[in-house]
């Protein structure tokens, strides 16, 4: 890596179902107020920014033109990315890259997504090959399922392992003020009561759809001590591709290749040899309950097929050896061009001490990924420690 | 993108003493249908054409013995190219399943897809990878991984090419599986396209600034966004063009200047459209001009001329700008 990364600000939006006060540019612009305003920034301040977004969801093609003025950035440096649900943490990457060559001082990430406008399920159709996959294809959950039942058939992971999941996010994101769905009397039998949506899947094993935006600033390492007083320093930002083909890979979920080959990169960049030791904190892209499990696996948090003993441990919970999701995660507010990007913010926040009632005690270090659709996987670590 | 249509809860007319800017939400409703052509390619070309004429399934074979179906020119494994065909299935097995009770809005019809249906990761017999498809089977507990497939065709005459050739999968008594059989490169034949529509619905929600500006359009005024200095940006928006926030709107007289003109001899009815700086603003708006405006050269005056009847709170509650006296 060339020049040192930190990350020195970040804002979201309160995320809820449905915004109806705010359009599209308005909701972004907000995540970077909160972003820029309580650090004494302007957008006077930014060199650059990195967007990013899923078209389809809001039907604005380039909506980087549509929201150039309102996010500050005409006349300046600004790179739209669509990466599927990993966007958020891949402008974090995309920034990270900037920073490390040179080629800016500050970059703002900025990542949006307004469910409330379009059709979720049907437009994430159109993320299927035309010609091979549309034609059968079952919105994202049926697909999403069907990888879950391979995860239960070789784990042995029960509904009630995926059901303490679903009552860890939403009891931490009571703590969160930016988080959509609070639970904070949510059981285990009323996870295993909600309606079956796809077999093994139930809806509230399923993340909601969100109208929100998150914003991060990121400094190289002249200006970062001075825009901080406790930069999060980036000590890996990467980035993996699986096959191009949604049924290739069979294990898709329980051996996820991208999340598996981001993780073990990341790790060893930042030093990294037993993650459940050496992380203080975890916020991962978890779209669903199975997904959190198989995703501890592939994270080298514990051994194959351990997933349901790390929630029977509670290892994971706030309190536990290495809390996840404290933010109450992708499971209680899913803004997908904002999702991953949150994920980053949530452990920049957690590394400088800023996490407020969600706290984790004496993080040094922690770890942020995103996913896109099983395909692609980020992973950042963040440190206290100027690398 | 088709003409503007209001929402049954959304924007309706507005009373004569109503402000313009008010916390009401503007939601407008709108839907984009889009049609593609996508070539199949030298790979899924051969591969339907098979499935369609013969019912024989066709895969692609890596340098490591991996049968890649989809057939494909480069596998995802080797990361190098394919280097043979084999014929696989067309029985199956079962790698992954699910019931699906949420139903959802298939994008190709348009429609509701009935529920509950069974759906699931298949994987040919001899091949290394899955497809999804859908399975003949609403009782979870009757399917489990591993169980032996086999497909069911649509009659030839209705087969399309297409995955959904195959209606879905079902269970097969006899579990002896095939194997994959090595074949030569299959012919091309006519390159196979497919027409495909994109139909989605959308629902825009407007900004302050523009409920103000799409509601005032809608009683024939307009409305300018003003900042500190006392400049007009008309549309009225949020922030100016170098993003500064802007909180004040104000009613501005309909008329300006016209900044540039061209004509669409390209669209039906030929008509032209303008770039107009209404008075005071500093940014400029699109609209149609006419009745002689079009004529005229940069730095002529016009005039709005607001649509007749009820208006929605939309652009097109002005009908053009003509030449102003």
């Amino acid at each position: 890596m060339g020049r040192r990364v930190a990350i020195v600000a970040t804002g979201q939006t309160d995320h809820v179902s449905r915004r109806t006060d705010v359009n599209v540019a308005e909701l972004a612009r907000e995540a970077v107020d909160r972003c820029l305003g309580p650090a004494e920034l302007t957008l006077a301040d930014v060199d650059a920014i990195v967007l990013g977004n899923m078209e389809m969801f809001e039907g604005i093609n380039m909506p980087d033109q549509w929201m150039a003025s309102t996010l500050g950035a005409a006349g300046k440096p600004l790179f739209k990315l669509n990466t599927g649900g990993t966007v958020g943490a891949s402008t974090a990457v995309a920034a990270t890259q900037l920073i490390a060559a040179g080629t800016f001082r500050r970059v703002l990430c900025v990542g949006y997504e307004k469910h409330s406008e379009g059709s979720v399920q049907a437009a994430i159709t159109t993320v299927g090959d035309p010609v091979w996959e549309r034609a059968v294809m079952a919105g994202a959950i049926g697909n999403f399922a069907s990888m879950a039942s391979v995860y239960v058939d070789q784990s042995g992971v029960t509904e009630e392992h995926a059901a303490k999941v679903a009552v860890k996010a939403r009891r931490n994101a009571c703590r969160n003020p930016h988080s959509h769905l609070k639970m904070p009397g949510i059981t285990v039998q009323d996870v295993l009561d909600s309606d079956m949506l796809a077999y093994p899947v139930r809806k509230l094993d399923m993340c909601p759809s969100s109208d929100g935006a998150c914003a991060v600033l990121m400094a190289d390492e002249d200006d970062a001590p001075s825009l901080a007083p406790r930069p999060a320093w980036v000590h890996a930002a990467v980035t993996a591709h699986d096959q191009q083909y949604m049924g290739d890979s069979l294990k898709r979920l329980a051996e996820m290749r991208s999340l598996i080959a981001a993780s073990r990169s990341a790790y060893r960049q930042a030093g990294i040899d037993d993650p459940l030791r050496d992380l203080d904190v975890a916020e991962i892209y978890e779209p669903a309950t199975y997904a959190e499990l198989a995703m501890y696996e592939c994270l080298s948090l514990c051994g194959p097929g351990e997933g349901g003993r790390m929630i029977d441990e509670g290892v994971t919970e706030m309190g536990g050896a290495l809390p996840v999701n404290p933010s109450g995660g992708v499971l209680s507010a899913n803004p997908v061009g904002a999702t991953a990007l949150i994920r980053v913010a949530e452990a920049a926040l957690q590394t400088m001490g800023l996490a407020g009632d969600r706290q984790v005690d004496g993080v040094r270090r922690a770890l942020a990924t995103g996913y896109g659709g099983n395909a692609w996987t980020e992973a950042l670590v963040l440190s206290t420690e100027r690398p | 993108m088709s003409a503007p249509r209001p929402l049954g809860s959304g924007p309706r007319p507005l009373g004569a003493d109503e402000p313009l800017r008010t916390d009401e939400p503007l939601r407008l409703e709108r839907r984009i249908t889009l049609r593609y052509r996508f070539a199949a390619g030298r790979f899924a070309t051969p591969f339907f054409r098979a499935l369609r004429g013969e019912g024989r399934v066709l895969a692609t074979l890596d340098g490591d013995g991996n049968a890649l179906l989809p057939p494909r020119p480069v596998s995802g494994l080797t990361n190098a190219a394919t280097t043979g065909w084999v014929e696989v299935g067309p029985t199956a097995t079962l790698s992954g399943y699910t019931v699906v009770h949420v139903p959802f809005i298939d994008p190709m019809t348009g429609e509701r897809r009935p529920v509950p249906y069974g759906f699931g990761l298949v994987r040919f017999d001899g091949a290394s990878t899955n497809v999804y498809h859908l399975i003949d089977e609403t009782d979870r507990t009757r399917l489990r991984v591993g169980l032996a497939l086999e497909p069911v065709f649509k009659p030839p005459a209705e087969r399309q090419g297409n995955l959904a050739d195959i209606r879905f999968f079902r269970v097969r008594g006899d579990a002896a599986p095939a194997r994959a059989r090595p074949i030569p490169p299959p012919d091309q034949g006519e390159p196979l396209v497919y027409e495909q529509k994109i139909d989605l619905p959308y629902v825009y929600t407007a900004g302050a600034a523009q409920r103000a500006f799409l509601r005032g359009l809608a009683r024939g005024r307009i409305v300018a966004s003003v900042d500190a200095e006392g400049v007009r940006y008309v549309p009225a928006r949020s922030h100016a063009p170098d993003g500064r926030p802007l909180e004040r709107t104000e009613e501005v007289a309909p008329h300006g200047v016209l900044e540039a003109v061209t004509t669409a001899r390209h669209l039906p009815g030929e008509p032209a459209f303008g770039l107009i700086r209404i008075d005071g603003s500093r940014t400029l708006l699109v609209h149609r001009v006419a009745e002689g405006a079009e004529r005229l050269g940069p730095g002529a005056r016009v005039e709005a001329v607001f649509a007749p009847g009820e208006r929605e709170p939309s652009v097109n509650a002005i009908a053009h700008f003509r030449p102003a006296p």
